[in-house]
């Protein structure tokens, strides 16, 4: 325990991925991960924090992502400043590979990151949106368990929407 | 696929999604078709900040009855991007629909005879229409239960129990001008009406007001209108400017001009404020409805649908001209509700209330 008192007053938190991966981040990073923040606030976050879902490569965007959020929100600039910035940080961090994006969302999820959680269902959601099927089921690696009859019956309904 | 994601993640994604593309992926896979389906998502789907309110005008063109076509017209802000919705239906009636009604994406259309319902009237019935994914339901015809009074019909959403039910209230305790507006807000539907003559109260003198009934617990009750609005019901239309309930002044007596007033406070008389004029500069005029951003939308004598932008008091010609008295307007919004409806795809024949194509 007193190990404990004394790295949080030095405030880092060392994060192991699911690969066993270590990452050392500062609290002003790890608090926006809500799963960490609700461990401080409940004193029961221990320096080192074992993330079973996240791999290294995955750990390692979110960390990113969280850094830049953390110090451009403390770093003095007036807000619409920040609000610009952080628009083309997340734009240009929004322009990964699509399976990569996936495992951002559910890492987001996961690891209760509200903001980026936000911005990856946003930006899955724009990509789905004018999308064939068969360019969605290829996107997300789903198979189509549907018989040949019930697809084109359920097809068949909605016709005109795939005009 | 679900390794990646669980579905509450979907659902998320999903809720953003417009009505259209939802009715494509529904054939992804069975994961997806159940969660669209799903009456909770159905729900969340229209709850969602993300969807737009959009003003739908209705209008009727064609001189012959053979030649008579409804628009339903969306006008978004930037008037440029209008968009008419298909209209599968035909009215039995001498003109078009009446609109009762429109939430949650379903518009709600009455057919009779004449332009309200009223004893001696033939209806032919009642549609709930969903434009967005080209669904309807037809309602049974209203039950004349309550002798020789006749009666108003409002469409609106129980806001609590968020499911269709019966609802049974008998008749309201007092007068409702009949060819008013009706106005959907907060779990109520509202109407221009007027307290019953009584000796005891008013001196035998009849006072206008606001009667509402709601949805939730099926209680009608009376609001007053502003004291400078009393004793003009029969000049009075209700309407919804932002999320609150507006009260059309058309001043006929004196000068050719409109007051919009609202009620800032929902149910606090005291908080109705005088928003403001509109000069129609000598001209019959007719208020339609308002748009998203406050700005009013009349028919002027020419049959045109003119928009008065209250902030530099000028009026705009949106470009749409359509016969006497047939402009009409709700606040539209996609949804998938009636999901298992009746098909109402534009064919060749135009659907009635009594289903019969013709």
């Amino acid at each position: 325990m007193s190990s404990s008192t004394e790295l949080t007053e030095k405030k880092v938190f060392l994060l192991k991925s699911l690969d066993g991966v270590i990452f050392e981040v500062e609290e002003s990073v790890a608090v926006q991960l809500e799963v960490i923040r609700e461990l401080i606030e409940g004193d029961c976050a221990r320096p080192f924090i074992s993330l079973y879902n996240v791999t290294s490569e995955i750990l390692a965007l979110v960390i990113e992502y969280c850094k830049h959020h953390a110090e451009t929100c403390s770093g003095g600039t007036s807000a619409t400043i920040a609000d610009e910035d952080l628009k083309t940080f997340d734009n240009e961090f929004m322009n990964v590979d699509e399976n990569i994006l996936l495992e951002l969302c559910s890492a987001a999820d996961y690891l209760d990151i509200k903001s980026l959680f936000e911005l990856t269902c946003r930006t899955l959601a724009s990509l789905i949106k004018d999308r064939t099927i068969i360019e969605v089921r290829k996107m997300f690696n789903v198979e189509n368990d549907f018989s040949v009859v019930e697809e084109k019956a359920v097809r068949k309904e909605f016709a005109w929407a795939f005009k | 696929m679900s390794d990646y994601l669980p579905e509450e993640v979907w659902i998320d994604i999903f809720t953003r999604l417009q009505v259209k593309s939802l009715l494509r992926i529904r054939s992804v896979c069975k994961f997806f078709h159940r969660i669209i389906n799903n009456p909770s998502f159905i729900s969340d789907h229209i709850t969602s900040t993300k969807r737009t309110r959009i003003p739908l005008v209705r209008y009727l063109t064609g001189r012959k009855r053979i030649e008579r076509k409804e628009h339903y017209l969306l006008l978004p802000d930037d008037m440029d991007n209008m968009q008419e919705l298909d209209f599968p239906f035909k009215s039995k009636s001498f003109k078009h629909f009446r609109i009762v009604g429109s939430c949650n994406g379903l518009i709600c259309l009455s057919d009779s005879k004449g332009s309200y319902l009223c004893k001696g009237d033939s209806a032919y019935g009642i549609i709930l229409w969903n434009p967005s994914i080209k669904k309807y339901l037809t309602l049974p015809k209203p039950l004349r239960s309550h002798g020789a009074y006749s009666f108003v019909l409002g469409f609106g959403f129980d806001l609590k129990s968020g499911s269709w039910r019966n609802c049974n209230a008998g008749a309201a305790p007092y007068g409702i001008w009949k060819w008013g507006s009706s106005a959907y807000v907060n779990g109520a539907v509202h109407w221009i009406g007027y307290s019953p003559r009584t000796e005891e109260v008013n001196h035998g003198q009849s006072r206008d007001l606001i009667v509402s009934f709601d949805i939730n617990n099926e209680v009608f009750k009376e609001m007053n209108l502003p004291d400078d609005l009393e004793k003009w019901g029969l000049e009075l239309s209700l309407g919804v400017l932002g999320n609150k309930l507006a009260a059309i002044q058309y001043h006929s007596w004196k000068q050719r001009m409109f007051s919009v007033w609202v009620m800032e406070e929902y149910g606090m008389v005291e908080s109705w404020r005088e928003m403001y004029d509109v000069d129609m500069m000598g001209k019959h005029m007719k208020f339609v409805g308002f748009t998203n951003n406050g700005d009013i939308l009349v028919e002027i004598a020419s049959h045109k649908l003119v928009l008065y932008d209250h902030n530099d008091l000028r009026y705009i010609n949106v470009g749409v001209r359509g016969a006497k008295d047939s402009f009409h307007m709700e606040t539209y919004m996609e949804s998938l509700v009636l999901l298992d409806g009746e098909s109402a795809v534009s064919q060749s024949k135009a659907i009635t209330c009594e289903g019969e194509a013709r």
